[in-house]
């Protein structure tokens, strides 16, 4: 295994249903697929942001002096 | 709001107290001058452009990077930010922790010095531009670095001077920004070019299915035959005044360099729009190509590698004038014949905007065409725009 892969046990039953669909999957391999997956997965987990509030104030007065709001 | 890359908003620009004690201590401190690209990094850290980056890349960084395309951390990233620096200059920086980076004599900001190592210009170019030739600007450009770079988080003292401040916008700014407009979702255009008919319809096209336009030309040094600065600002300040709802779109700068990096820096371009708040980002033909160094989708295709880049491509074909159609069209739109279309090449736009080409007004709007008329010389000769400044006027 390469030095920057680690293991993580998954059920064996579902690696072979893994392995059986790799070719659908559009995935090389096992590995490739539980990567993918697991990115999308965090992705979609990302935290939402709101600025800064005590920034705002300042920001909306530069906004307003160049023109982009009213 | 869509969350920075990384999911925080990088600040790393000082001010009040702790700047002025950094500034009274700054010639006491070693120093490096950097040129103005290496200025418009600084600045791009240290307002969160390049979250999650505090600085310039460390070695282990760098190598996720050109072979992984991924920070060490695993984030999605495809362009190296890299210090470079002359051997002799190191040296007389000393072996202090803190290094004032200055431009024009200036202190820039700080850099705490994390690492010095070798540059490997081959594996850095090979990687990144997927080429050793060094017909491609990219490679010329890691052919003329020094051989060590510094890695390290920084700090910004003060910005160099923009010629076009008034539409340079940080992240936090179009965060508040977009918020303000009610925008939930924003696709955002990256260009350095002038704009065609072809260019607004793939905005209007894609502005249909989101709240709002961010449209954000790369301000910066170009190869020769790119349009200066000036000219692309101008011209989509007209068109945008003329053409676009004021609530649907805003126009500001992104100040850096154009890479020429092909599919990583498409990848590049959709990370720093997710950074200003931009939900989706248009890729269209050969993005970021040079010459014939890539295909004309693998700017395209890269994206597949990325299921958690966190913005979505909006992945544009090439598009043509038909004039059976009567519009700007593309493969998928269009069933007419070659016979009945015209490309937006860059000699038949450039025609256009001179007024030579009797299609002009299928190719470009007047306004646009005027104010490259405007200019002598609206062409970049030399590979360096500085641009002057351009009126102030409402442009949100």
């Amino acid at each position: 295994m390469p030095e920057d892969m680690t293991f993580v046990p998954i059920p064996t039953a579902l690696c072979r249903r893994v392995e059986a669909a790799l070719g659908r999957l559009g995935q090389a391999t096992v590995e490739t697929f539980v990567t993918h997956v697991v990115r999308t997965a965090l992705t979609a987990h990302e935290m939402v942001s709101t600025p800064a509030p005590d920034q705002e104030p300042r920001i909306v007065d530069r906004l307003r002096r160049l023109g982009y709001i009213d | 709001m869509i969350a920075p890359h990384g999911g925080r908003l990088v600040n790393r620009v000082l001010d009040g107290e702790a700047r002025e004690a950094w500034l009274a201590s700054a010639a006491g401190l070693p120093q490096i001058q950097v040129g103005l690209e290496t200025a418009f990094d600084l600045e791009n850290l240290a307002t969160g452009v390049f979250s999650p980056l505090e600085g310039f890349m460390t070695h282990a960084d760098l190598e996720h990077v050109l072979h992984r395309k991924r920070l060490a951390n695993d984030l999605p990233w495809t362009i190296p930010i890299v210090l470079d620096v002359a051997r002799e200059d190191l040296a007389r920086a000393g072996s202090g922790e803190t290094i004032v980076l200055t431009h024009g004599g200036r202190p820039l900001a700080l850099l705490h010095l994390a690492e010095v190592y070798q540059l490997d210009r081959a594996e850095f170019a090979g990687a990144v531009f997927g080429t050793l030739d060094e017909r491609h600007p990219g490679v010329a450009r890691v052919a003329a670095m020094h051989d060590l770079l510094v890695g390290g988080p920084i700090e910004l003292l003060s910005a160099v001077a923009d010629p076009f401040a008034a539409y340079r916008l940080a992240p936090a700014e179009t965060r508040v920004l977009f918020h303000l407009k009610g925008w939930r979702t924003v696709v955002g255009f990256q260009t350095r070019n002038v704009p065609h008919l072809g260019h607004e319809y793939v905005q209007k096209t894609a502005l249909t299915f989101v709240d709002g336009i961010f449209i954000n030309p790369v301000i910066g040094r170009k190869k020769a035959g790119d349009f200066k600065d000036e000219v692309i600002l101008e011209a989509y300040a007209a068109l945008m005044r003329h053409y676009y709802l004021r609530d649907r779109a805003v126009l500001g700068t992104f100040r850096t360099e154009m890479r020429y990096a092909g599919p990583r820096e498409a990848v590049f371009h959709a990370i720093v729009r997710k950074n200003f708040g931009c939900t989706h980002f248009i890729v269209g033909r050969d993005h970021a190509g040079v010459g014939n160094f890539y295909g004309p989708y693998d700017a395209h295709v890269i994206f597949e590698e990325f299921p958690d880049l966190g913005i979505v491509p909006l992945l544009f074909t090439a598009f043509f004038y038909c004039t059976k159609c009567g519009s700007v069209a593309n493969e998928k739109t269009c069933p007419h014949g070659p016979a009945h279309h015209l490309q937006f090449s860059g000699t038949r736009f450039r025609k256009a905007l001179e007024g030579g080409d009797p299609d002009s007004a299928r190719l470009v709007r007047p306004e646009v065409a005027e104010v490259v008329a405007r200019h002598p010389g609206p062409l970049v000769t030399d590979g360096e725009t500085v641009g002057s400044p351009l009126p102030a006027g409402p442009r949100g």
